[in-house]
C-alpha cells in the first residue's frame, strides 16, 4: 500500500518535472522578448541584463504601430484566413471521399499524399517562383494563398479525415434517406459533427500561413504586400538590430494566434457523436 | 404507397456471398416481415431497397422502374435503422423535421405534423432534448418517428421495436397495426419477434444464409413450413422434431420412434414407402397436450417442467430425443412423473430426414 503510494509518488512528480522543465525552456524566450519589448533602449544593452526593467516604455509599441507593420499584419490576415477557407475547403471534400468511398488505388493515393510533404519546401521555390511570374500573379494575395494552401492541403486531408472517420457512416446514410443528396448529407450531419477536426486544422493552417517566410519573401516584394514575417526581418538591417521594436513587433504577432485559439475552444468539443447509435 | 420487386437479386462483398438469387415481390400498400437468424441479410436487404447498396447481380424495380443508379432520395423511402442513426447534434424536433424540412414544407405544417407523431409515440416531452440525454427506448422512438412523420412509398423498418419494454412493445405494435391500417403504406419491416412478425405482417419472407426459404402469409408459414429449418424458426418455441422410422403393420402405416408413433394416412403413406429412408416429424408443443384422456397416444417420462403463468411447458423424453409439450397452468405433473400425451395428428408435418424438406403436412395428404 504505502509502497505503491510513494511509488505513484515518485511517478507523478517526475512527469511534473519534465514538464515543468519543457514548459520553462518553451516560455523563456518568449518572456525575454517581452521583457525586452517594453525596455528603453538604452536598458536593452545594459549588462548584465535585467530581468524587471528599471524603466518601463511603451514607446518601442507605439513606434511599431506608425510603422508599416499594422499593413503587414492585415496582409497577414489576409493570406491566413485566405488559406484556411480554401485549405479546409479542398480537404474536407477530399477527407470525405477516403473515409467513405473505397476506389482504386486509395492507398496510393494517400501515401503519395503525404509524399509530397516530405519533399522539402525550398525545392519548389524557383519553380513557383517562375510560374507565378509567368501567370502574372507575383505581388497578388492570390499567389500566396494558392501556393500555401497547395503545401497545407495533404497534410489536412490526413488530419481531416481521421475526425470524418470518427462520424457513423448510417448518419450519412439517413440524412440521404431523409431527402439530402450526399453533399447535403456531408453539410447538414457529417460537418456539424467534426467541428474540432476543422478547428484544429484551421489552427494547423494558420500557424504554418503565419509563420511562413520564405515563399513570402520570393513571391512579394512591393512593400503593400509584404506579410508580417517578411516585415519583422527588415528591423534586422546592415545598420544593426533594432531590438526594442522587433521584439514589440514580434509580440504583436503572437496576438492574432492567441485570439484564434480562443475564438475556437469551443470548438473542441468530445464526444460529439454519443447519442446517434444503439447502446 | 409503392409496388416493390426484386429480380434474382444478389450481393457480394469481395469473396463473401452475403445475398444470392433473392427474388421477391412486395405488393402495393402489403406488410411483408423479414424474418431469419442473425447475419442472414436482413438488413442488407432492406439497404438494397432503399438504394444504400447496389447488388452486385439483378435488379431493384420499385414501381415497376429499375432503380439501378437512383440515389436514396428519389426512392420515396423512409426507413428506421437498426441502430438508430440519430443525428446527435440536433434535438428531438430536429432530427424529426430534418426530413420534412429537405420537402420544403412550411414551418406550420411540419410543427403539426411532429407534433402528432410526438404523441403517438409518447416523446412530446422528450421534443428539445439531444440524443445523448436519451434511454435506449427513447432513442428508438425517436427513430422510428423520424420515419412515421413523412409521407413515403415506401416505410423499411429495420427492428423498430427491439429496445422497448414488454408493455410498450404491444402498444407500439398496435400502434404500428393501425398506422397501417389507415395509411395502407407499403412496409419491409425486420423483426426477431415471433409476435410481432405473426401480428403485424400480411406475409412473411423467411431467410437463411442469405438465401429466401420461404414467402407466405403467417399461417401458411406455421402450418405448412417448406422445410425444417423455416418450421424451427417459426413458432415461439420452435417445433419438435422426431426422427422416424416407416413401419406398415395390418393395422396402417405409422412412423414411429421409440414409444411415439404417428399414423400416416393411406395417400400420403404410399409416397413415403416409395421414396424409403427416415422421416422427421414435427409437432408444435401446441399439439402435444399432455393429460389423462380417452385418446392418448403416447406415454413418457418427464424431464423438466416449466410454469409459464397461462400455460406450463412438459419437455417428455422418447427416445433419444426431448418432446415439449404444453399442459394448464395448474396441472401438478412433476420431473419424473410418467404421464400421457394427446397428439393432434392433423397438425403434424413429415419431413424429409435427409434434405430437411416438407414431404407432406398430415391433413391434406399432399
Ligand atoms: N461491409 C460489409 N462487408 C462484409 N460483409 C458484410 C458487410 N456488411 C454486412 N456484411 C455481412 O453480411 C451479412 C448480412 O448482414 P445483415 O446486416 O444484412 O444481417 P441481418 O440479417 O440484418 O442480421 P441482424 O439480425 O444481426 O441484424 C452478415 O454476415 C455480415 O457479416
Ligand atoms: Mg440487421
Amino acid at each position: 500500500m504505502t509502497i505503491t503510494f510513494s511509488v505513484r509518488w515518485v511517478k507523478y512528480s517526475l512527469t511534473f518535472l519534465v514538464l515543468a522543465g519543457v514548459a520553462i525552456l518553451m516560455l523563456t524566450p518568449v518572456v525575454w522578448i517581452l521583457v525586452t519589448s517594453l525596455k528603453p533602449e538604452a536598458e536593452i544593452y545594459r549588462f548584465p541584463p535585467q530581468w524587471i526593467p528599471l524603466q518601463f516604455t511603451l514607446d518601442n509599441y507605439k513606434a511599431v504601430l506608425q510603422s508599416s507593420m499594422p499593413m503587414y499584419f492585415v496582409n497577414s490576415i489576409v493570406v491566413a484566413v485566405g488559406t484556411i477557407v480554401l485549405t479546409l475547403f479542398i480537404a474536407m471534400h477530399a477527407g470525405y471521399a477516403v473515409s467513405r468511398f473505397q476506389f482504386r488505388g486509395k492507398n496510393v493515393f494517400l501515401f503519395l499524399l503525404m509524399a509530397s510533404h516530405m519533399m522539402p519546401g525550398v525545392a519548389s521555390l524557383v519553380p513557383t517562383y517562375l510560374l507565378a511570374g509567368k501567370l502574372g500573379l507575383l505581388d497578388t494575395y492570390a499567389v500566396l494563398i494558392l501556393v500555401y494552401s497547395m503545401w497545407q492541403t495533404p497534410l489536412v486531408v490526413w488530419l481531416i479525415q481521421g475526425f470524418l472517420e470518427s462520424v457513423p457512416a448510417t448518419l450519412d446514410q439517413a440524412a440521404m434517406i431523409d431527402g439530402y443528396s450526399r453533399l447535403g448529407a456531408f453539410y447538414r450531419v457529417v460537418l456539424p459533427l467534426s467541428k474540432p477536426g476543422l478547428a484544429a486544422s484551421a489552427i494547423v493552417v494558420f500557424v504554418y500561413a503565419w509563420n511562413e517566410f520564405i515563399m513570402a519573401l520570393t513571391l512579394t516584394s512591393a512593400d503593400n504586400m509584404r506579410l508580417a514575417q517578411v516585415g519583422l526581418k527588415y528591423y534586422i538591417s546592415q545598420y544593426g538590430i533594432q531590438w526594442g521594436e522587433l521584439a514589440a513587433a514580434v509580440i504583436l504577432s503572437i496576438v492574432p494566434v492567441l485570439i484564434l485559439f480562443v475564438l475556437l475552444q469551443r470548438w473542441f468539443v468530445y464526444g460529439l457523436t454519443s447519442g446517434a447509435l444503439k447502446g | 404507397m409503392a409496388q416493390i420487386e426484386l429480380r434474382n437479386v444478389g450481393l457480394r462483398y469481395g469473396e463473401q456471398t452475403v445475398l444470392s438469387g433473392l427474388t421477391l415481390n412486395v405488393e402495393e400498400g402489403e406488410f411483408l416481415t423479414l424474418l431469419g437468424p442473425s447475419g442472414c441479410g436482413k438488413s442488407t436487404t432492406l439497404n438494397l431497397i432503399a438504394g444504400l447498396l447496389e447488388p452486385t447481380s439483378g435488379e431493384v424495380l420499385i414501381d415497376g422502374r429499375p432503380m439501378a443508379g437512383v440515389a436514396p432520395r428519389d426512392r420515396r423511402v423512409a426507413m428506421v435503422f437498426q441502430d438508430y442513426a440519430l443525428y446527435p447534434h440536433m434535438t428531438v424536433y430536429e432530427n424529426l423535421s430534418f426530413p420534412l424540412r429537405a420537402i420544403k414544407l412550411s414551418e406550420s405544417a411540419i410543427r403539426d405534423k411532429i407534433a402528432g407523431v410526438a404523441q403517438a409515440l409518447a416523446i412530446t416531452a422528450l421534443l428539445e432534448r439531444l440524443p445523448k440525454a436519451l434511454s435506449g427506448g427513447q432513442r428508438q422512438r425517436v427513430a422510428l418517428g423520424r420515419a412515421l412523420v413523412r409521407d413515403p412509398g415506401v416505410f423499411l423498418m429495420d427492428e423498430p421495436l427491439s429496445n422497448l419494454d414488454a408493455r410498450l412493445r404491444v402498444a407500439m405494435r398496435a400502434e404500428l397495426k393501425r398506422l397501417h391500417q389507415q395509411l395502407c403504406t407499403t412496409m419491409v419491416y425486420v423483426t426477431h419477434d415471433q409476435a410481432e412478425a405473426m401480428t403485424l405482417s400480411d406475409r412473411i419472407a423467411v431467410l437463411r444464409d442469405g438465401v429466401l426459404q420461404q414467402v407466405g402469409t403467417p399461417r401458411e408459414i406455421y402450418q405448412r413450413p417448406v422445410n425444417q429449418f423455416v418450421a424451427g424458426f417459426i413458432g415461439s418455441l420452435g417445433m419438435n422434431f422426431l426422427t422416424c422410422h416407416l413401419e406398415q403393420d395390418p393395422t396402417g402405416t405409422f412412423l414411429r420412434q421409440d414409444t411415439f408413433a404417428l399414423r400416416v394416412p393411406a395417400s400420403v403413406a404410399q409416397r413415403l414407402v416409395q421414396q424409403g429412408g427416415d422421416f422427421v416429424v414435427g409437432l408444435r408443443p401446441e399439439h402435444v397436450v399432455i393429460g389423462e384422456g380417452v385418446d392418448v397416444d403416447l406415454r413418457a417420462n418427464v424431464e423438466v417442467v416449466e410454469y409459464l403463468g397461462s400455460e406450463t411447458l412438459i419437455h417428455l423424453r422418447v427416445g433419444d430425443t426431448v418432446l415439449v409439450g404444453k399442459a394448464p397452468a395448474e396441472t401438478l405433473i412433476v420431473p419424473g412423473q410418467h404421464v400421457g400425451a394427446c397428439i393432434a395428428h392433423a397438425s403434424a408435418c413429415i419431413f424429409d430426414a435427409a434434405n430437411g424438406g416438407l414431404l407432406a403436412t398430415d391433413t391434406d395428404g399432399t
